[in-house]
């Protein structure tokens, strides 16, 4: 099944046949990545809330309420999604979304981004979402794709997926 | 003299000679020992003389299965030295001129495997000692990574795929050419 859907993948868009190593990555894998991101981090702190809870009811017998417009809330969350990007970018460049569709964050220079620049764009990343979203039109339009936390931060997001290599695999293997 | 052997009939007189009377009388040792052999021999013109041959005709009538049979072909090869002509012969030219592919054409496989008594190679494997040296859970881990790896990369080319879309219909509104993903300057060190 899988593949058979490869085959239906690797024949057509002829970018697959070039090894996509270092070019510069597109909306769709940024957003998407970014979407499963939002997903995993939220889903961590949702069960590191559970586990709260749980703990609080054990101990002391009482429940919690937790209220999504508690202001501790929110800046817990905050703190973990800032600690979570910006660890994850500092230490290999790739959040679990972007390691999943083979993207990651290097220096607009191509080399492996350091800590300070994982930081940087950690904190300007909220304003991309500032004026409907405009800082990642840059992504669309730019000819280096890059939105406005990454030209603060001086970064960039480039493919680490080889194309070639995946469907020279594939075909070795079908 | 000329005038009477003119008169002479040569051939009535020839008639009349008992030829085998007279070649007993003659002494042929004699004879023959007067005879220069070698000169002869030399003035023969051997090429002119076996032109003239038929060799077919001869063949053929030559018996070659009774020549053959009183041969004795046990005396000659065993005053062949083998070991010397096999040292002479040139083995890897020998073997790069063998067409490989088309032997094997012409073996019967199935007739060489129906031969081989399966049987008795599975009983002399030791499988205990195989499983032992056999990381299954390796090549389960392999296996399976294998599948997982190949359904992550349909997921990366459906998104890549979709970039390109996306890239390529803003490139139109654009009205700007599309030659691919853009990449970082030359010498710029590409993410790994």
């Amino acid at each position: 099944m899988t593949a058979r859907a490869g085959d239906a993948t690797f024949s057509g868009p002829p970018a697959i046949r070039q090894s996509l190593q270092g070019k510069y990555a597109g909306f769709a894998s940024r957003f998407t990545a970014f979407a499963v991101d939002v997903g995993v981090s939220l889903g961590v702190f949702m069960l590191a809330l559970a586990a709260i809870w749980f703990a609080a009811r054990v101990l002391t017998g009482k429940d919690i309420a937790w209220n999504k417009g508690d202001i501790w809330v929110i800046v817990a969350y905050a703190v973990w999604a800032f600690i979570y990007f910006a660890y994850c970018w500092a230490a290999s460049g790739s959040t679990a979304g972007m390691a999943l569709f083979g993207v990651k964050v290097v220096r607009d220079d191509g080399t492996d981004a350091s800590g300070r620049r994982a930081v940087v764009r950690t904190l300007a990343l909220p304003l991309s979402f500032l004026f409907l979203g405009l800082g990642f039109v840059g992504i669309l339009l730019g000819d280096r794709r890059r939105a406005l936390h990454d030209v603060i931060a001086g970064t960039a997001v480039v493919y680490s997926w080889d194309a070639r290599a995946a469907r020279l695999r594939f075909l070795s293997r079908s | 003299m000329n005038a009477l052997l003119d008169r002479v009939d040569l051939n009535a007189v020839l008639d009349r000679v008992d030829i085998n009377r007279l070649l007993d009388r003659v002494g042929m040792d004699h004879l023959l020992g007067r005879v220069d052999v070698e000169s002869l021999a030399a003035r023969l013109d051997l090429n002119q003389l076996l032109a003239g041959v038929d060799m077919n005709q001869l063949v053929s009538t030559v018996d070659i299965r009774a020549i053959v049979q009183r041969v004795d072909v046990n005396q000659i090869v065993q005053q062949v030295d083998v070991n010397q002509i096999v040292q002479q012969v040139d083995v890897n030219q020998v073997v790069q001129q063998v067409d490989v592919d088309e032997v094997v054409r012409r073996v019967d496989v199935e007739a060489v495997v129906d031969r081989v008594d399966v049987n008795g190679v599975v009983d002399r494997i030791d499988f205990d000692a195989l499983v032992e040296q056999t990381d299954l859970g390796a090549v389960i881990a392999a296996s399976s990574s294998g599948m997982a790896s190949d359904a992550l990369d349909v997921v990366r080319s459906q998104t890549v795929g979709l970039d390109e879309f996306i890239a390529r219909w803003i490139a139109r509104l654009r009205r700007r050419p599309y030659a691919g993903p853009p990449g970082p300057p030359e010498g710029a060190k590409a993410g790994s």
